[in-house]
């Protein structure tokens, strides 16, 4: 058995900024054997002077290196995004339940990204492009605040539009002269699109306060709670159930989450 | 060896004596009018300390203590080094040790153990371990265990029980550990019949003494869809957020990692923490999901009474009587308790 709290290091092999306040790091195991991880699947990333903390992990399985976005925030966020490729910093993991991948097989799949939570879509989005065949329609609809907010931008414009029945719509809340894209909030945009319910499953990740919108979007659409899903976002301390600090109700959103069915969250107090 | 033993207090002593030439013991000591567990017991003193009422703290710190090294870390320019801590290998008993606690201590075992994910750091404590456990001659005026299917005589999880009849202690071992400690330390005989009739009445006149009752029954149906209910606010008025309250409790076992650092090295440590803390969920961007006493409170008996049950399925409350007796602004458990069932408190 090993001693779970004690992280393994692993290197900063390069470091790509992807807007003014998020950068991805993508990093080595020290030890050369990476834990193998699903979408939706989170790790401890430390700095052991400054803090640790919880982040999920933006790369899918399927592809290596294994990488993390970072959005600066505390502390130990600005630290990070003070580091160089070539850094160690700690990693434990991986945690938390993943995607469902099983309920998500032979489904056309809706995505609905905002800022920063396009990460764990990501993941996931890439892993279902790997396994092209598993599943049907994929469907992406992301916005951030501003054109210079949009993460991804490589897999948003290039990477994804290329792949077969795939479909990419950004918006972003405000534009700037060099902005030709749609304009205004994503669950605005989302009911616009009106992409049809049927054989479909929605997967949400962004701000509380954005999910809380594109689920009554999705709602008013004639989605249905079991086929929305979210990944939720709580200070972390230990990972596995035990330090206390994550739970709504009597889940853990580190062990039994973060990725919930809107079922199962209306099932659980609003903690959150 | 039949079930039932008897040792005098001396022969109590020399059990313990001998078992720490081999480990540590642990065992009520008065220590500026309190009574704690600590390894530097009296031989002299162990009885008097015993008569007293029960710890101020549990002895839950002796599994879960209240910081402990997780690894050491240097980092150099860009290079990090880990190293985990030498895991602590020391065998002990604890000895003394109330029904109330040792049955806190089952239910930590479920939960660092459990189905999903064992906590070694934990676990090696317990496995090293010998859990001796002592009746409540004496209950408190604030204990309620009764309540919580536990009772001053009732110790299920130790490994082997005293009941203090006088001159001397019946003593049942209830595992194998504790059949071995007596056959290792222990100079012992066959309790007589009338020693185990005399111990019984101990743990029934005990019993009788303990008059608070809480009403738990179903309270954890009561509390269901009462998350906005107006209860909290009201319960969390006077709360200074002292954390007292989870600090003694034996069950609670919120922990939080920090560093200490020295130059590029230093310690990674856990510590205890407690969810009454304002600090406790809130996030690096600000956000707090519980930004008030009232979101904490109601998280922290939600936690015990409802959440607690639901995951594990028991009560996180052994009727101890600590909060209750140490709360500052006297917040009552069993008051709450009461109006979350709609019910006036017995007492
Ligand atoms: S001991 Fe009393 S005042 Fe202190 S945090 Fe607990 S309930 Fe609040
Ligand atoms: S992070 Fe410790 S319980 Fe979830």
């Amino acid at each position: 058995m090993s001693e779970h709290l004690v992280p393994q290091t692993a290197r900063i092999t390069d470091i790509v900024k992807e807007t003014p306040d998020v950068k991805t790091y993508s990093v080595q195991f020290s030890s050369g054997e990476a834990f193998s991880y699903l979408p939706g699947q989170c790790a401890m990333l430390s700095l052991p002077e400054v803090g640790e903390a919880m982040f999920s992990i933006s790369s899918s399985p399927t592809d290596s290196p294994m990488e993390f976005s970072i959005k600066e925030a505390g502390s130990l966020t600005e630290k990070f995004h003070r580091l160089e490729a070539g850094w160690d910093v700690g990693i434990r993991g991986p945690y938390g339940n993943g995607f469902p991948l099983d309920m998500i097989r032979d489904k056309d799949l809706l995505f609905i990204g905002g800022g920063i939570g396009l990460a764990p879509l990501r993941s996931l989005i890439n892993y279902c492009l790997h396994h092209r065949e598993m599943h049907g329609d994929v469907h992406i609809i992301y916005g951030a605040r501003s054109p210079q907010d949009l993460v991804f931008k490589r897999d948003l414009f290039e990477n994804w539009p290329e792949c077969e029945r795939v479909r990419v719509d950004v918006t972003v809340d405000a534009g700037d002269e060099d902005w030709d894209g749609p304009v205004g909030f994503v669950p605005p945009f989302l009911e616009e699109l009106d992409p049809d319910p049927k054989g479909k499953v929605a997967i949400t990740c962004g701000p509380p306060i954005m999910i809380k919108f594109v689920v009554q979007s999705l709602d008013k659409m004639g989605y249905e709670h079991k086929d929305i899903v979210t990944t939720l976002e709580k200070k972390m301390k230990c990972g596995v159930g035990k330090c206390g600090r994550c739970n709504l109700g009597s889940k853990y959103i580190c062990l039994d989450g973060p990725v919930f069915t809107m079922d199962q969250l209306d099932k659980l107090p609003e903690d959150y | 060896m039949a079930e039932m033993q008897f040792m005098t207090h001396d022969q109590i002593v020399s059990l313990l004596q001998r078992f720490s030439e081999e480990g540590t013991v642990y065992a009520p000591t008065i220590v500026e009018d309190q009574v704690d567990f600590s390894s530097r017991w009296e031989a002299g003193e162990l009885v008097q300390a015993l008569k007293r009422g029960n710890s101020t703290l549990p002895p839950k710190d002796l599994f879960f203590p209240q910081t402990e090294s997780i690894f050491r870390f240097k980092s150099k320019d860009r290079d990090l080094q880990i190293e985990p801590a030498d895991p602590e290998e020391q065998k002990f008993l604890v000895f003394g040790v109330r029904p109330c606690d040792a049955r806190s201590i089952n239910m930590l075992d479920e939960v660092f153990g459990g189905p999903d994910f064992e906590e070694t750091y934990y676990k090696r404590r317990r496995d090293n371990s010998v859990l001796a456990t002592w009746t409540c001659v004496e209950p408190d005026q604030t204990c309620f265990c009764a309540s919580l299917g536990c009772g001053p005589g009732e110790a299920d999880n130790a490994d082997i029980h005293f009941t203090d009849v006088g001159e001397g202690a019946v003593v049942q071992p209830k595992s194998e550990k504790g059949r071995q400690l007596l056959q290792d330390f222990g100079s012992f005989r066959e309790a007589e019949v009338e020693e185990v009739k005399a111990a019984q009445r101990v743990v029934q006149k005990a019993e009788e003494q303990i008059s608070l009752q809480a009403p738990v029954e179903g309270v954890d149906d009561a509390l269901t869809d009462r998350f906005e209910d107006p209860v909290w606010g009201e319960v969390s008025a006077s709360c200074i957020g002292c954390g007292i309250c989870t600090y003694l409790c034996p069950t609670c076992h919120c922990y939080d990692l920090q560093s200490e650092v020295w130059g590029g090295e230093g310690v990674r440590y856990r510590c205890w923490d407690s969810c009454m803390f304002s600090d406790f969920t809130r996030m690096a961007g600000g956000e707090n999901p519980r930004p008030t006493k009232r979101e904490r409170i109601r998280n922290r008996y939600l936690h015990k009474f409802s959440y607690m049950p639901d995951r594990y399925g028991f009560y996180g409350c052994t009727g101890c009587g600590r909060c209750l007796a140490h709360c500052p602004v006297n917040i009552d458990v069993i008051e709450f308790l009461s109006r979350a069932k709609g019910v006036s408190p017995s007492e």
